[in-house]
């Protein structure tokens, strides 16, 4: 859950930048001849609110609720007395709680000029929220705008593509204070923590477990001034027999990360390395506008999708191994042209053997 | 452990006949899995899932991931374990179809969470049913918890005091809100915490509540206030504690009197048979006889406490409005957090577990002023 730190700073995110996202969606609002448009957030998936807003959405849900003119607001059912953090860490002025989101749509609507109501991501609505919502839209035509948003987020501004590699960076250096083969997986868990919030890293995912009986799996997932990237290394034994083709495989992978790859040609390129081992494995690429839900809110279509130039994406290649374990490795890339840029750089490995002579 | 998933089964089952159900689906959203967690008896990582109890029959669960998956038959709670692509849960109609060929009335817990994508195939999948939410439901199924749920939540107790204990050791003049987060993260992420719900307030009487930490730099004489809830293999217990640094002011300590009298207040009203409402008056009518009465209101505060278990913010709320007993063996925190004039916001309050004539305390940590040397 979100519990790090929360800024906004004019030096990351020069003045006028959020302004001009939400401006970008206003645009399209009135090329559509839309009223207004609405953002839903929870606590776990909230990133199109953090790219309009810098709003940390720490608990519970919320609407971004956005006219075609004039400024947002903030429909939350969080309490009004949250509003004064919200200013000193967003570009927001209008804040509205309130126990039921729809009632706050209402009234936000009634305030608007004619035309319809845009739903962001309408799929990924709570079906109740978003029924809720049409029946209190006053008569106003609903309109699924899609993903209006994501898409602008997968190609990063400048400013962006700055604090994405600031974020690999310290994702990077959380994995790596973990790789410590004298620990337990706890111990590297409170490391990795440590070393990731103390760089400024608002939410933090640690996942340190065992590998088959040989070996330890370090992955870190996390959040930086909003922006999500991943890194994961094995540490094994010598006995880990798995280990080389692991590492190959992945080698592999890493090679084919580039602009127009997709999920299946990682897996095309891992598939003979890993033939021989008689075990399952998945290949994923998850951009970095899906990482803060693991990529599980995506499509087959989302997943099939090549990726663009400028996309900065997670590779992550996950082993299954006798027992029901599993061995991860992953890092971030930025997608150059032919080659795929590894952001999480520093790290060893992939796969660390600890006990080579 | 074992034991448990009997008498969970029992529980629900129970509870959906009362309401008329043929059958309990319990959906989880990337943050309210406790129900699912609550059938498998799994930690598990994606963005959602599903498990289904028929009225008769064995249960199902379907997961988002292969990792999930096999996690779930790791525990072994439930043999039938499948993996479902988003949104097309027609795989999870079709077997709830199975055990329930007519039409039918399903309990869907975090029905009002439930993505519209799943939702549509869902309702495709069982155009028959009539789906009811059954998230009250499952929370008050949820509200007893077993002997072994209990020594879960203790285990998650003994962290929740460890983590109090970083908090004050990393309380210093120059020290950034986030970096004292950092210290408790790293110390109960390395005693096997895998979740915490945490939030923390720095400053004089100006302050009016608690959020995420910021950059502010910790000064002599602040109060540094927060609520910590690590989850230990799901379970979650909250400390509510504030501490100065360097010497209280007349106005802390006066604050930190006002509030222990309202915990105390609370804790002896805690027995089975209350309501949570009464529990709440009794923290409210401390604050009221000594002219602080405004301060209970929603415009200073959410609730005077709350329960927990498999998630942080449990039924009951501790509201004078609650009518919802308290059972023995129910998991509850009595914390009477507000702002007063006194100090700015004040968070205190201490885990319990309800018994017939009383609570057993779930922490040892000390309920005092804690102070930080300059």
């Amino acid at each position: 859950m979100k519990r790090g730190l929360v800024v906004l700073d004019p030096a990351e995110i020069p003045p006028g930048e959020l302004e001009q996202r939400t401006d970008a969606v206003q645009a399209e609002l009135r090329a559509r001849g839309l009223a207004a448009a609405l953002v839903y957030a929870d606590v776990y998936h909230s990133g199109d609110l953090g790219y309009l807003s810098n709003i940390c959405l720490y608990w519970n849900e919320a609407l971004l609720a956005v006219p075609a003119e004039g400024k947002p607001a903030l429909l939350t059912k969080l309490s009004p007395r949250v509003a004064n953090w919200w200013r000193a860490t967003s570009n927001l002025e209008d804040f509205r709680s309130g126990r039921v989101l729809a009632k706050l749509a209402e009234a936000f609507l009634a305030e608007q000029g004619p035309g319809g109501v845009g739903l962001v991501e309408m799929d990924w609505w709570p079906d109740t929220l978003a029924a809720d919502v049409t029946a209190a839209a006053g008569g106003r035509e609903v309109t699924d705008l899609g993903s209006v948003v994501r898409r602008r987020r997968q190609s990063p501004s400048p400013s962006e593509a700055v604090l994405l590699r600031r974020a690999s960076g310290l994702t990077a250096q959380a994995v790596a204070a973990a790789l410590d083969s004298q620990l337990t997986n706890h111990e590297r868990a409170g490391r990795a923590e440590l070393t990731a919030r103390l760089g400024g890293a608002e939410d933090v995912n640690v996942y340190c477990h065992r590998s088959g009986d040989d070996a330890d799996t370090v992955e870190v997932v996390s959040e930086f001034r909003g922006y999500w990237t991943g890194a994961a290394r094995v540490l094994a034994s010598s006995g880990a027999s798995w280990a080389g083709s692991l590492a190959a495989a992945y080698q592999a992978a890493s090679a084919m990360v580039r602009v127009g790859a997709t999920r299946d040609n990682v897996a095309a390129a891992v598939r003979p390395a890993l033939a021989s081992s008689g075990l399952e494995w998945q290949a994923d690429l998850i951009h970095h506008t899906d990482l803060e839900t693991d990529g599980g809110y995506r499509t087959a279509a989302d997943e099939a999708e090549p990726l663009p130039d400028g996309s900065v994406v997670t590779l992550r290649l996950e082993l299954e191994l006798p027992g029901g374990s599993r061995a991860v490795l992953a890092d971030t890339l930025l997608l150059e042209g032919a080659t795929g840029r590894c952001l999480t750089e520093g790290l060893p490995g992939p796969v660390i053997i600890t006990d080579a002579a | 452990m074992n034991e448990d998933i009997g008498a969970r089964r029992a529980r629900v089952r129970e509870a959906a006949a009362k309401a008329g159900l043929d059958g309990l689906l319990a959906f989880a959203p990337g943050w309210r899995r406790e129900n699912v967690r609550y059938l498998t008896g799994s930690l598990f990582r994606g963005a959602f899932a599903f498990a289904w109890l028929p009225a008769d029959g064995p249960p199902v669960a379907f997961f988002a991931n292969r990792a999930d998956e096999q996690a779930v038959r790791q525990v072994g709670w439930v043999d039938d374990v499948q993996v479902v692509p988003f949104p097309d849960v027609a795989q999870v109609a079709a077997r709830v179809s199975q055990d329930l060929p007519g039409g039918a009335r399903i309990g869907v817990s975090q029905l009002e969470l439930m993505p519209r994508a799943i939702a549509r195939t869902l309702g495709d999948g069982l155009p028959r049913a009539e789906l009811v939410n059954a998230t009250r439901l499952m929370d008050m199924v949820r509200l007893v918890k077993s002997d072994w749920e209990l020594e879960q939540v203790r285990r998650a107790g003994v962290v929740c005091a460890a983590g109090w204990e970083a908090f004050v050791r990393a309380l210093r003049p120059g020290v950034r809100e986030y970096e004292v987060v950092a210290e408790v993260e790293a110390q109960i992420k390395s005693l096997g915490a895998q979740d915490n719900f945490m939030l923390f307030a720095s400053g004089g009487d100006e302050v009016r509540g608690m959020t995420p930490p910021g950059a502010r730099q910790l000064r002599v004489g602040d109060m540094v206030r927060t609520e910590l809830t690590p989850s230990l293999d799901g379970y979650y217990a909250q400390i509510c504690r504030s501490a100065v640094l360097g010497q209280p002011s007349d106005g802390q300590r006066r604050s930190f009197d006002l509030f222990n009298e309202a915990v105390e207040a609370g804790l002896n009203a805690v027995r089975a048979g209350v309501t949570a409402g009464d529990v709440a008056r009794a923290e409210n009518d401390v604050f009221r006889k000594h002219g602080y009465g405004e301060y209970t209101s929603s415009k200073y505060t959410r609730v005077r406490g709350h329960g927990h278990g498999l998630h942080p913010d449990e039924v009951p709320s501790l509201l004078e409005d609650d009518e919802t007993v308290l059972e023995e063996n129910a998991v509850i925190i009595v914390h009477p957090n507000t702002y007063t004039p006194l100090c700015g916001y004040h968070v205190l309050g201490d885990p319990v577990v309800v018994k017939k004539e009383g609570y057993e305390p779930l922490l040892t940590t000390e309920r005092i002023l804690f102070t930080a040397p300059v």
